[in-house]
């Protein structure tokens, strides 16, 4: 009699995992980026909801079938091309044609990210990369912004005026803005989810909270961001300016904190945001360009080797929360009879 | 107060032992199959005729200690890794264990720890202070619980056995939150004596690891860590002046309705203790002999359970299969986990570059290989794997 025998799987120890796996990370990321998706959708009316989803779809399809050409198993359920297809539409004009955005996925998934192997090989955030691409090839269509339009059902009237933003005025004319509170909650001109510096801050410190992200990252990078500001004006409503307007919080909190490229070290983080924020300056107050950080992501993405090759992660050796001496063990008298 | 270790994975999902439940014994089977732990060498051979509780393996050095056969029968084969015994169902015992020096005696006797470490040594060390390792920090294991509700008094036993034979030693006694309720049975009946002191600590893995443990308690150079089931083990040696036969193992998993605990004579293969099961759901997909963390996968049933086994279990959830891996991320989670303070993110960086003066900077031979760092990445990076090549490469 042929007996079935049925055979046992067999894998290395340890045999249970965390749930927190990559998926659960990013969709973490997203839960931080739903408020101001909210909100985008007020500010921007229905174009932005669909700007949005159609750069979702256009990142897990560049995804599924780049993965799939390759030969290799697919990955889109570790949501990480949702994150970079929400990025990438929150740092687009509301009026941006839906070609580009397609152009953009198709750049930071397949060129950035799978041509270099994937998630946890590429050397450069996909997201920054992508918009540094638009930014600078086709600066047109990613500088038309409009006036918030405050609606979820709004659309895009026909005679819409083109608008500056508080960040180009400023670099234009030097005047700094009559309402600061209205850019820090995000009524103002500029990309569909940059504009509410207050929900991404509140997304910015749940991550931190949670323990996904780093904090040394995003405070330097903004703090340095402040005070060079600060020294150059000498003015306080500057400074703010600068920090809530243009994409400064996005990219603090959502581009450079990402852990694949930036370094691995604690004090290299500090240096890494560092740059972020001399690159943003720098090319704010001496480029052409009127916003700079999502460059200096990307600067500071090439620098990170470096970083990690000059402040490397160190053995930490061990070290306890409390200890006792032997003669805290030494018989005592008990208090009880 | 908690007190704690940097590091450590909070795994979870902890199995209870059920209250009225007992440690069920399980008849040795036909045959047994002794595996001859590392450093020790068989004085048996083939042919040759046993009685139940005869050493069949003496230790090369002071820190092993003997094997002995758990039934009387006949050696059919002795090799340098493994004994087989035929069980003749007469069960007869051997002569009683003489010493009259404890030390002897559980050395003649073979009690060890879980690692397999004899407890003579620790008793010949001395030491100032002895800590009582009633720690269960990994799912599914339900071992410490069992001992402490079934076996309370061989545990108090023990402790008054341990304060008898090292007079000027101090012991303490260190439970978890989760075990509070047996722990304050114990404090009542040791509430007079006053070389007995109690200490919670945490309850993340690898707190029941001896270094571990040894760290998080006390700076005392001079201390021993006895475990709950060694401690027992001591007591009925000094008691029943036969040496241990028999292992404590948690019968456990998702494909189980409760954990059983079981008294397995040593040899017994994994398939008769599955056998013994009574609360199976479903099929297992993966049987791990020893603990979810640092355990081994078997593929073959007939895998004998020797004293280094406090689990059998039989896992079926998906999470256990070993799938889904993707390239490390840098997340870091792993450097926040390890107990040891090392950076396995950066040393499975370094070894893929054959690097081997980082590797010795990361200090790569502190590994434990405990697995904390695989639990926790997000990746699924196998990293116990990876870690133990790149010791072998540093070397």
């Amino acid at each position: 009699m042929k007996k079935h025998k049925k055979l046992l799987l067999v894998s290395a120890s340890p045999h249970l995992k965390t749930a927190q796996a990559t998926s659960w990370i990013m969709f973490n990321v997203l839960i931080a980026l739903l408020p101001s998706f909210v909100a985008s959708c007020y500010f921007f009316g229905r174009r932005a909801l669909f700007i949005t989803l159609i750069s979702v779809s256009f990142s897990l399809g560049f995804e599924y079938l780049s993965r799939l050409m390759m030969g290799k198993l697919p990955t889109v359920s570790d949501l990480s091309c949702v994150v970079t297809g929400v990025i990438i539409a929150f740092c687009l004009p509301v009026t941006v044609p839906v070609w580009l955005v397609a152009v953009a996925n198709f750049f930071a998934i397949v060129i950035v990210k799978q041509c270099f192997g994937g998630i946890g090989l590429n050397i450069v955030n996909p997201a920054a990369a992508a918009l540094s691409l638009l930014m600078v090839s086709f600066t047109a269509s990613m500088t038309k912004f409009i006036a918030p339009l405050l609606g979820f059902a709004q659309i895009i009237p026909e005679d819409a005026t083109v608008v500056t933003t508080a960040l180009s005025q400023l670099k234009a004319s030097g005047q700094t803005p009559q309402n600061l509170f209205n850019i820090f909650m995000g009524n103002t001109a500029g990309n569909i989810g940059e504009t509410s510096s207050f929900l991404l801050l509140i997304g910015g410190v749940y991550l931190i909270v949670r323990r996904i992200s780093n904090w040394r990252i995003p405070v330097s990078f903004i703090g340095t961001v402040a005070i060079i500001s600060l020294v150059k004006s000498f003015d306080f409503t500057f400074m703010l300016t600068q920090l809530f307007s243009g994409t400064l919080f996005l990219a603090a909190f959502f581009m450079a904190v990402d852990p694949v490229t930036s370094p691995q070290s604690q004090s290299g983080k500090v240096v890494f945001g560092v740059i972020c924020g001399v690159a943003t300056c720098y090319i704010r107050f001496f480029g052409t360009y009127t916003e700079g950080a999502v460059f200096a992501v990307l600067i500071a993405n090439l620098v990170t080797p470096v970083i990690d090759s000059l402040l490397p992660v160190k053995y930490k050796g061990v070290r306890t929360v409390e200890k006792k001496k032997l003669s805290d063990f030494l018989p005592k008298r008990r208090k009880a009879q | 107060m908690l007190l704690t270790f940097r590091g450590g994975v909070d795994a979870g999902n902890k199995s209870e032992f059920l209250s009225g439940s007992v440690i069920n014994t399980i008849g040795a089977g036909e045959t047994l199959v002794l595996p001859v732990p590392f450093g020790c060498t068989p004085v048996v051979e083939a042919g040759e005729r046993v009685l139940a509780g005869q050493v069949v393996a003496v230790s090369d050095n002071e820190y092993g200690a003997s094997l002995s056969s758990a039934v009387s029968g006949t050696v059919v084969k002795a090799t340098a890794s493994r004994i087989t015994i035929e069980n003749d169902g007469e069960n007869t015992l051997c002569d009683r264990l003489e010493a009259d020096d404890p030390i002897t005696l559980l050395r003649d006797a073979g009690v060890t720890d879980r690692f397999g470490f004899s407890a003579a040594q620790k008793v010949a060390n001395a030491p100032a202070l002895y800590i009582i390792s009633c720690v269960e920090d990994q799912p599914y294991m339900v071992n410490v619980q069992a001992l402490l509700s079934c076996r309370a008094d061989e545990f108090i036993g023990g402790i008054k056995l341990l304060e008898k034979i090292s007079e000027n030693a101090h012991i303490v006694i260190c439970t978890t939150p989760d075990l509070s309720e047996y722990a304050s049975k114990i404090s009542e009946a040791l509430m007079e004596d006053e070389r007995v002191q109690f200490l919670t600590v945490s309850g993340k893995y690898p707190q029941s690891w001896p270094h571990i443990l040894k760290r998080t308690v006390t700076t005392e150079e001079s201390c021993e860590v006895i475990g709950t089931e060694e401690l027992c083990n001591i007591y009925r040696v000094f008691k029943t002046r036969m040496p241990v036969t028999e292992k404590i193992v948690t019968l456990s998993g998702d494909c189980m309705r409760r954990a059983e605990v079981f008294s397995v004579p040593y040899g017994t293969c994994v398939s008769t203790l599955i056998k013994a099961g009574t609360s199976f759901k479903r099929e297992p997909l993966k049987v791990v002999k020893g603990s979810v963390m640092n355990g081994d996968a078997i593929y073959n049933m007939r895998s004998p359970i020797d004293r280094t086994v406090s689990s059998v279990l039989t896992l079926f959830d998906h999470q256990h299969r070993y799938a889904g891996e993707s390239h490390c991320i840098s997340c870091g989670r792993c450097d926040n986990v390890c107990p040891e303070g090392l950076s396995p993110g950066s040393i499975i960086k370094a070894y893929k570059l054959n690097d081997t003066a980082t590797l010795s900077r990361l200090s790569v031979s502190s590994c434990t290989l405990c697995g904390c760092c695989s639990f926790i990445c997000p990746a699924r990076v196998n990293l116990p794997l990876i870690l133990r090549s790149a010791q072998l490469m540093g070397e």
